[in-house]
Protein backbone atom coordinates (compact mmCIF):
# COMPACT_ATOMS: atom_id res chain seq x y z
CA UNK A 1 0.00 0.00 0.00
CA UNK A 2 1.88 3.32 -0.97
CA UNK A 3 1.05 6.80 0.69
CA UNK A 4 -1.86 7.66 -2.14
CA UNK A 5 -4.02 4.61 -0.37
CA UNK A 6 -5.72 7.82 1.81
CA UNK A 7 -6.57 9.54 -1.75
CA UNK A 8 -8.03 6.47 -3.31
CA UNK A 9 -10.08 5.55 -0.70
CA UNK A 10 -10.98 9.55 -0.83
CA UNK A 11 -11.69 9.02 -4.53
CA UNK A 12 -13.57 5.60 -4.08
CA UNK A 13 -16.35 7.51 -1.93
CA UNK A 14 -16.10 10.35 -4.33
CA UNK A 15 -16.96 7.90 -7.37
CA UNK A 16 -19.68 6.00 -5.69
CA UNK A 17 -21.19 9.33 -4.97
CA UNK A 18 -21.21 10.38 -8.79
CA UNK A 19 -22.35 7.17 -9.60
CA UNK A 20 -25.18 7.59 -7.54
CA UNK A 21 -26.03 11.01 -9.03
CA UNK A 22 -25.39 10.08 -12.17
CA UNK A 23 -27.42 7.38 -12.73
CA UNK A 24 -29.10 6.62 -9.94
CA UNK A 25 -26.60 3.66 -8.61
CA UNK A 26 -28.55 1.47 -5.88
CA UNK A 27 -25.85 -0.24 -5.52
CA UNK A 28 -23.31 2.41 -4.90
CA UNK A 29 -25.89 4.36 -2.79
CA UNK A 30 -25.61 0.81 -0.35
CA UNK A 31 -21.55 0.88 -0.28
CA UNK A 32 -21.45 4.70 0.52
CA UNK A 33 -23.38 4.17 2.84
CA UNK A 34 -21.86 0.99 4.92
CA UNK A 35 -19.18 3.36 5.01
CA UNK A 36 -20.72 6.75 5.78
CA UNK A 37 -24.04 6.34 8.10
CA UNK A 38 -21.94 4.30 11.17
CA UNK A 39 -19.80 7.54 10.72
CA UNK A 40 -21.87 10.26 10.86
CA UNK A 41 -23.95 8.00 13.73
CA UNK A 42 -21.16 8.62 15.22
CA UNK A 43 -20.47 12.28 14.95
CA UNK A 44 -24.02 13.15 15.58
CA UNK A 45 -23.61 10.61 19.10
CA UNK A 46 -20.41 12.43 20.01
CA UNK A 47 -22.61 15.90 19.81
CA UNK A 48 -25.11 14.75 22.83
CA UNK A 49 -27.85 12.88 20.28
CA UNK A 50 -28.30 9.74 22.35
CA UNK A 51 -28.09 6.05 20.43
CA UNK A 52 -31.35 5.75 18.09
CA UNK A 53 -31.59 9.61 17.86
CA UNK A 54 -28.31 9.30 16.32
CA UNK A 55 -29.23 6.55 13.97
CA UNK A 56 -32.50 8.20 12.62
CA UNK A 57 -30.70 11.54 12.04
CA UNK A 58 -27.83 9.31 10.36
CA UNK A 59 -30.12 7.72 8.41
CA UNK A 60 -32.14 11.27 7.77
CA UNK A 61 -28.38 12.64 6.57
CA UNK A 62 -28.43 9.21 3.99
CA UNK A 63 -31.84 10.11 2.46
CA UNK A 64 -30.58 13.65 1.64
CA UNK A 65 -27.39 12.46 0.10
CA UNK A 66 -29.90 10.47 -2.18
CA UNK A 67 -32.32 13.36 -2.62
CA UNK A 68 -29.50 16.00 -3.17
CA UNK A 69 -27.06 13.91 -5.11
CA UNK A 70 -27.76 16.09 -8.24
CA UNK A 71 -26.03 19.31 -6.71
CA UNK A 72 -23.01 17.62 -5.61
CA UNK A 73 -20.06 18.28 -7.85
CA UNK A 74 -16.85 16.80 -7.37
CA UNK A 75 -14.31 19.72 -8.39
CA UNK A 76 -15.78 21.77 -5.06
CA UNK A 77 -15.72 19.08 -2.65
CA UNK A 78 -14.80 15.38 -1.78
CA UNK A 79 -17.95 12.36 -0.63
CA UNK A 80 -16.86 13.07 2.75
CA UNK A 81 -16.57 17.06 3.06
CA UNK A 82 -20.11 17.00 1.44
CA UNK A 83 -21.44 14.39 3.30
CA UNK A 84 -20.35 16.13 6.42
CA UNK A 85 -22.35 19.52 5.30
CA UNK A 86 -25.20 17.62 5.49
CA UNK A 87 -24.84 16.35 8.72
CA UNK A 88 -23.46 19.76 10.18
CA UNK A 89 -27.03 20.74 8.73
CA UNK A 90 -28.79 18.42 10.41
CA UNK A 91 -26.66 19.32 13.68
CA UNK A 92 -27.42 22.62 14.09
CA UNK A 93 -30.76 21.36 14.02
CA UNK A 94 -29.50 19.37 16.72
CA UNK A 95 -28.33 21.91 18.92
CA UNK A 96 -31.29 23.44 19.62
CA UNK A 97 -32.58 20.88 21.03
CA UNK A 98 -30.21 19.31 23.37
CA UNK A 99 -27.68 20.92 25.86
CA UNK A 100 -24.36 21.34 25.02
CA UNK A 101 -22.40 18.04 25.55
CA UNK A 102 -19.73 17.58 27.50
CA UNK A 103 -15.91 17.26 26.07
CA UNK A 104 -14.75 13.51 26.66
CA UNK A 105 -11.32 14.28 27.66
CA UNK A 106 -10.31 10.57 26.94
CA UNK A 107 -11.82 10.86 23.27
CA UNK A 108 -9.65 8.84 21.36
CA UNK A 109 -9.47 11.25 18.29
CA UNK A 110 -7.88 13.95 20.18
CA UNK A 111 -6.04 11.47 22.11
CA UNK A 112 -1.95 12.17 21.09
CA UNK A 113 -0.87 9.21 23.56
CA UNK A 114 -3.54 6.85 23.16
CA UNK A 115 -3.20 3.71 20.52
CA UNK A 116 -5.62 3.00 18.73
CA UNK A 117 -7.41 -0.55 19.48
CA UNK A 118 -6.47 -2.99 16.62
CA UNK A 119 -10.14 -3.40 15.29
CA UNK A 120 -10.17 0.51 14.99
CA UNK A 121 -6.72 0.23 12.78
CA UNK A 122 -8.41 -2.51 11.07
CA UNK A 123 -11.55 -0.67 10.09
CA UNK A 124 -10.05 2.98 9.85
CA UNK A 125 -8.03 2.44 6.59
CA UNK A 126 -5.18 4.23 5.20
CA UNK A 127 -6.30 7.74 4.63
CA UNK A 128 -7.90 7.53 8.61
CA UNK A 129 -4.56 6.26 9.71
CA UNK A 130 -2.66 9.56 8.50
CA UNK A 131 -5.40 11.65 9.70
CA UNK A 132 -4.90 10.57 12.95
CA UNK A 133 -1.26 11.11 12.88
CA UNK A 134 -1.41 14.10 11.67
CA UNK A 135 -3.74 15.08 14.87
CA UNK A 136 -1.04 13.57 17.17
CA UNK A 137 1.38 15.93 15.91
CA UNK A 138 -0.78 18.89 16.24
CA UNK A 139 0.29 20.99 19.26
CA UNK A 140 -2.24 20.58 22.42
CA UNK A 141 -3.73 23.59 21.89
CA UNK A 142 -4.91 23.12 18.29
CA UNK A 143 -6.30 19.57 18.92
CA UNK A 144 -8.00 21.17 21.53
CA UNK A 145 -9.60 23.89 19.46
CA UNK A 146 -10.49 21.37 17.00
CA UNK A 147 -12.76 19.35 19.51
CA UNK A 148 -14.26 22.02 21.10
CA UNK A 149 -15.07 23.64 17.89
CA UNK A 150 -16.57 20.65 16.06
CA UNK A 151 -17.17 18.56 18.46
CA UNK A 152 -18.86 20.65 21.38
CA UNK A 153 -20.96 22.99 19.12
CA UNK A 154 -19.09 25.89 20.74
CA UNK A 155 -18.72 29.41 19.25
CA UNK A 156 -15.13 30.66 19.03
CA UNK A 157 -16.05 33.38 21.20
CA UNK A 158 -16.89 31.38 23.47
CA UNK A 159 -13.85 29.45 23.56
CA UNK A 160 -11.71 32.44 23.38
CA UNK A 161 -13.75 33.96 26.62
CA UNK A 162 -13.53 30.28 28.60
CA UNK A 163 -10.01 30.07 27.39
CA UNK A 164 -8.57 33.70 28.02
CA UNK A 165 -7.45 34.14 24.53
CA UNK A 166 -8.07 36.44 21.87
CA UNK A 167 -10.42 35.90 19.19
CA UNK A 168 -7.83 36.82 16.58
CA UNK A 169 -5.53 34.25 18.46
CA UNK A 170 -8.73 31.02 18.66
CA UNK A 171 -8.82 31.77 14.66
CA UNK A 172 -5.38 31.53 13.69
CA UNK A 173 -4.92 28.61 15.02
CA UNK A 174 -7.97 26.76 14.12
CA UNK A 175 -6.56 27.86 10.45
CA UNK A 176 -3.31 26.65 11.23
CA UNK A 177 -4.67 23.28 12.81
CA UNK A 178 -7.02 22.99 9.62
CA UNK A 179 -4.35 23.63 7.15
CA UNK A 180 -1.51 20.74 8.86
CA UNK A 181 -4.35 18.56 8.53
CA UNK A 182 -4.88 19.19 5.32
CA UNK A 183 -1.47 18.86 4.14
CA UNK A 184 -0.91 15.69 5.70
CA UNK A 185 -4.00 14.59 4.04
CA UNK A 186 -3.70 16.14 0.61
CA UNK A 187 -0.66 17.91 0.30
CA UNK A 188 2.02 15.48 -0.68
CA UNK A 189 3.14 14.40 -3.55
CA UNK B 1 -22.56 29.26 -9.36
CA UNK B 2 -18.96 30.94 -9.50
CA UNK B 3 -20.38 34.31 -10.86
CA UNK B 4 -17.41 36.91 -10.33
CA UNK B 5 -18.69 38.86 -7.45
CA UNK B 6 -16.35 41.30 -6.90
CA UNK B 7 -18.42 44.15 -5.44
CA UNK B 8 -19.28 42.79 -2.29
CA UNK B 9 -17.87 45.00 -0.01
CA UNK B 10 -19.34 43.86 3.60
CA UNK B 11 -18.77 39.92 4.32
CA UNK B 12 -19.26 38.73 7.87
CA UNK B 13 -16.44 38.17 10.53
CA UNK B 14 -14.28 35.27 9.77
CA UNK B 15 -15.54 33.43 13.11
CA UNK B 16 -19.50 33.77 11.92
CA UNK B 17 -17.92 31.74 8.66
CA UNK B 18 -15.94 29.17 10.50
CA UNK B 19 -18.34 28.96 13.20
CA UNK B 20 -21.15 28.15 10.71
CA UNK B 21 -18.90 26.21 9.01
CA UNK B 22 -17.97 23.91 11.88
CA UNK B 23 -22.13 23.68 12.76
CA UNK B 24 -22.12 26.17 15.76
CA UNK B 25 -25.16 28.49 14.60
CA UNK B 26 -28.85 28.53 15.06
CA UNK B 27 -31.17 27.82 12.44
CA UNK B 28 -31.78 31.48 11.52
CA UNK B 29 -28.53 32.95 11.54
CA UNK B 30 -27.25 29.54 9.95
CA UNK B 31 -29.52 30.04 6.81
CA UNK B 32 -28.42 34.17 6.72
CA UNK B 33 -24.45 33.08 6.85
CA UNK B 34 -25.17 30.31 3.68
CA UNK B 35 -27.37 32.50 1.83
CA UNK B 36 -23.76 35.26 1.93
CA UNK B 37 -21.60 31.64 0.87
CA UNK B 38 -23.58 31.07 -1.79
CA UNK B 39 -23.25 35.00 -3.09
CA UNK B 40 -19.36 35.70 -2.05
CA UNK B 41 -16.45 33.13 -3.02
CA UNK B 42 -13.97 35.20 -0.60
CA UNK B 43 -16.15 33.53 2.27
CA UNK B 44 -17.05 30.40 0.51
CA UNK B 45 -13.05 30.20 0.21
CA UNK B 46 -12.85 30.40 3.82
CA UNK B 47 -15.93 27.54 4.61
CA UNK B 48 -14.53 25.33 2.57
CA UNK B 49 -11.29 25.05 4.33
CA UNK B 50 -13.43 24.59 7.69
CA UNK B 51 -15.61 22.06 6.00
CA UNK B 52 -12.77 19.76 4.56
CA UNK B 53 -11.39 19.69 8.32
CA UNK B 54 -14.94 18.53 9.06
CA UNK B 55 -14.83 15.80 6.02
CA UNK B 56 -11.50 14.96 7.58
CA UNK B 57 -13.17 14.46 10.59
CA UNK B 58 -15.80 12.11 9.60
CA UNK B 59 -14.20 10.38 7.84
CA UNK B 60 -11.54 9.44 10.88
CA UNK B 61 -14.63 8.79 13.21
CA UNK B 62 -15.10 5.82 14.95
CA UNK B 63 -17.95 3.63 13.34
CA UNK B 64 -20.82 2.83 15.19
CA UNK B 65 -23.20 0.18 13.44
CA UNK B 66 -26.44 1.40 12.53
CA UNK B 67 -29.52 -0.59 13.30
CA UNK B 68 -30.47 -3.70 11.18
CA UNK B 69 -32.95 -2.27 9.09
CA UNK B 70 -31.22 1.17 8.96
CA UNK B 71 -30.68 1.09 4.58
CA UNK B 72 -33.84 -1.21 4.06
CA UNK B 73 -35.42 2.01 5.99
CA UNK B 74 -33.51 4.92 3.75
CA UNK B 75 -34.20 2.93 0.73
CA UNK B 76 -37.99 2.43 1.37
CA UNK B 77 -38.29 6.36 1.85
CA UNK B 78 -35.86 7.08 -0.72
CA UNK B 79 -38.31 4.95 -3.37
CA UNK B 80 -41.11 7.37 -1.78
CA UNK B 81 -39.79 10.10 -2.86
CA UNK B 82 -42.03 13.71 -1.25
CA UNK B 83 -43.78 16.16 -4.40
CA UNK B 84 -41.88 19.28 -4.28
CA UNK B 85 -42.91 22.37 -2.75
CA UNK B 86 -43.79 24.64 -5.70
CA UNK B 87 -42.93 28.55 -4.69
CA UNK B 88 -43.92 32.12 -6.65
CA UNK B 89 -41.50 32.70 -9.81
CA UNK B 90 -40.64 36.06 -7.84
CA UNK B 91 -38.23 34.00 -6.47
CA UNK B 92 -36.14 32.22 -8.90
CA UNK B 93 -33.62 34.52 -8.29
CA UNK B 94 -33.08 33.79 -4.95
CA UNK B 95 -29.86 31.11 -3.39
CA UNK B 96 -31.37 27.67 -3.30
CA UNK B 97 -31.16 27.55 0.46
CA UNK B 98 -33.64 30.37 0.77
CA UNK B 99 -35.74 29.22 -1.93
CA UNK B 100 -35.73 26.02 0.06
CA UNK B 101 -36.65 27.33 3.88
CA UNK B 102 -39.19 29.71 1.74
CA UNK B 103 -40.94 26.51 0.16
CA UNK B 104 -40.57 24.89 3.88
CA UNK B 105 -42.41 27.74 5.78
CA UNK B 106 -45.25 27.47 3.58
CA UNK B 107 -45.82 31.37 4.42
CA UNK B 108 -46.49 34.39 1.64
CA UNK B 109 -45.55 37.78 1.05
CA UNK B 110 -47.47 39.92 3.15
CA UNK B 111 -47.66 43.52 2.13
CA UNK B 112 -46.19 45.97 4.92
CA UNK B 113 -46.08 49.42 3.77
CA UNK B 114 -46.26 51.29 0.54
CA UNK B 115 -43.45 49.27 -1.61
CA UNK B 116 -42.51 46.96 0.96
CA UNK B 117 -43.66 43.10 1.71
CA UNK B 118 -42.11 40.96 4.77
CA UNK B 119 -42.19 37.02 4.58
CA UNK B 120 -41.71 35.03 8.13
CA UNK B 121 -39.29 32.61 7.80
CA UNK B 122 -39.35 32.21 11.97
CA UNK B 123 -41.15 29.31 11.19
CA UNK B 124 -37.76 26.83 10.09
CA UNK B 125 -37.22 26.33 13.66
CA UNK B 126 -40.04 26.97 16.73
CA UNK B 127 -37.38 27.50 19.32
CA UNK B 128 -35.30 29.65 17.50
CA UNK B 129 -34.08 32.72 19.74
CA UNK B 130 -34.04 35.47 16.82
CA UNK B 131 -36.53 36.38 14.24
CA UNK B 132 -35.89 35.80 10.72
CA UNK B 133 -37.93 37.48 8.19
CA UNK B 134 -37.14 38.30 4.26
CA UNK B 135 -38.00 41.81 3.05
CA UNK B 136 -39.13 42.50 -0.75
CA UNK B 137 -38.52 46.35 -1.56
CA UNK B 138 -39.38 47.48 -5.00
CA UNK B 139 -37.12 49.68 -6.53
CA UNK B 140 -37.07 53.89 -4.36
CA UNK B 141 -39.50 51.93 -1.91
CA UNK B 142 -38.52 52.93 1.78
CA UNK B 143 -38.72 50.79 5.12
CA UNK B 144 -40.25 53.07 7.76
CA UNK B 145 -37.69 54.31 10.46
CA UNK B 146 -37.05 51.75 12.76
CA UNK B 147 -35.02 50.75 15.51
CA UNK B 148 -33.90 46.94 17.49
CA UNK B 149 -34.47 45.86 20.02
CA UNK B 150 -31.14 43.70 19.50
CA UNK B 151 -28.69 43.41 16.89
CA UNK B 152 -29.78 42.92 13.29
CA UNK B 153 -27.92 41.19 10.51
CA UNK B 154 -29.05 41.55 6.71
CA UNK B 155 -27.59 40.39 3.75
CA UNK B 156 -28.84 41.64 0.56
CA UNK B 157 -30.08 39.02 -1.99
CA UNK B 158 -30.71 41.19 -4.79
CA UNK B 159 -31.03 44.85 -6.06
CA UNK B 160 -29.13 47.72 -3.48
CA UNK B 161 -30.56 49.64 -0.35
CA UNK B 162 -28.63 52.37 1.11
CA UNK B 163 -29.31 53.46 4.66
CA UNK B 164 -27.80 56.33 7.18
CA UNK B 165 -24.54 53.78 7.35
CA UNK B 166 -24.06 52.97 3.56
CA UNK B 167 -25.05 51.57 0.18
CA UNK B 168 -25.26 47.32 0.55
CA UNK B 169 -25.90 45.50 -2.76
CA UNK B 170 -26.35 41.96 -3.36
CA UNK B 171 -24.03 39.71 -1.26
CA UNK B 172 -23.24 42.31 1.26
CA UNK B 173 -23.45 41.98 4.83
CA UNK B 174 -25.31 45.39 6.83
CA UNK B 175 -24.79 44.96 10.62
CA UNK B 176 -27.04 47.50 13.30
CA UNK B 177 -26.48 47.56 16.55
CA UNK B 178 -29.48 47.71 19.26
CA UNK B 179 -28.74 51.77 19.36
CA UNK B 180 -28.88 52.03 15.33
CA UNK B 181 -32.43 53.55 13.85
CA UNK B 182 -32.57 53.55 10.35
CA UNK B 183 -34.59 53.72 7.39
CA UNK B 184 -33.45 51.47 4.49
CA UNK B 185 -34.71 52.55 1.47
CA UNK B 186 -33.98 50.09 -2.20
CA UNK B 187 -32.07 51.84 -4.37
CA UNK B 188 -33.83 52.30 -7.90
CA UNK B 189 -33.64 50.01 -11.04
CA UNK B 190 -33.69 45.86 -9.33
CA UNK B 191 -36.69 45.14 -6.63
CA UNK B 192 -34.75 44.32 -3.83
CA UNK B 193 -34.79 41.00 -1.59
CA UNK B 194 -32.78 41.02 1.75
CA UNK B 195 -32.99 38.52 4.73
CA UNK B 196 -32.32 40.47 7.95
CA UNK B 197 -31.68 38.47 11.57
CA UNK B 198 -32.61 40.11 14.61
CA UNK B 199 -30.97 38.32 17.38
CA UNK B 200 -33.05 38.32 20.81
CA UNK B 201 -31.12 40.26 23.51
CA UNK B 202 -28.53 38.34 24.92
CA UNK B 203 -28.87 35.32 22.16
CA UNK B 204 -26.05 36.10 19.63
CA UNK B 205 -25.31 39.15 20.88
CA UNK B 206 -21.32 38.09 21.44
CA UNK B 207 -20.93 36.63 18.06
CA UNK B 208 -22.50 39.51 16.04
CA UNK B 209 -21.06 42.26 18.60
CA UNK B 210 -17.79 41.19 17.19
CA UNK B 211 -18.80 41.52 13.68
CA UNK B 212 -19.99 44.96 14.87
CA UNK B 213 -16.24 45.69 15.98
CA UNK B 214 -14.69 44.72 13.02
CA UNK B 215 -16.90 46.81 10.74
CA UNK B 216 -16.58 49.69 12.83
CA UNK B 217 -13.25 50.56 11.13
CA UNK B 218 -15.14 51.24 8.27
CA UNK B 219 -18.00 53.19 10.03
CA UNK B 220 -20.21 50.62 10.05
CA UNK B 221 -22.65 49.11 12.72
CA UNK B 222 -21.63 52.12 14.92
Amino acid sequence: MGGSAGGDGREAMTGLLIRVRDHGDREAFGNLFRFFAPRVKSYLARLGASAPEADELAQDVMVTVWQKAASFDERQAAASTWIFTIARNRRIDLIRRQRKPELDANDPLFQPEAEPSPDAVAIAGAREARLREAMKALPQEQRQLLQEAFFAGRSHRDIARDSNIPLGTVKSRLRLAFQRLKSALDGEV
Amino acid sequence: MSSPMSAIASHPNEALVLAYAAGALEPRLALVVSAHLALCSHCRALCHEAEETGGMLIDAMVPVAMSDDALMQVMARIEGKPAATAIPAEFDQLPPMVRDAIAASGKKMRARKRGVAALDLNGIDAKGEGRLTLYRIMPGAAVPHHGHKGSEITLVLTGAFADETGIYRAGDVAVGAPSIHHRPRAEPGEVCFALAYTDAPLAFSGLLGAVQRVLRPFGIGG
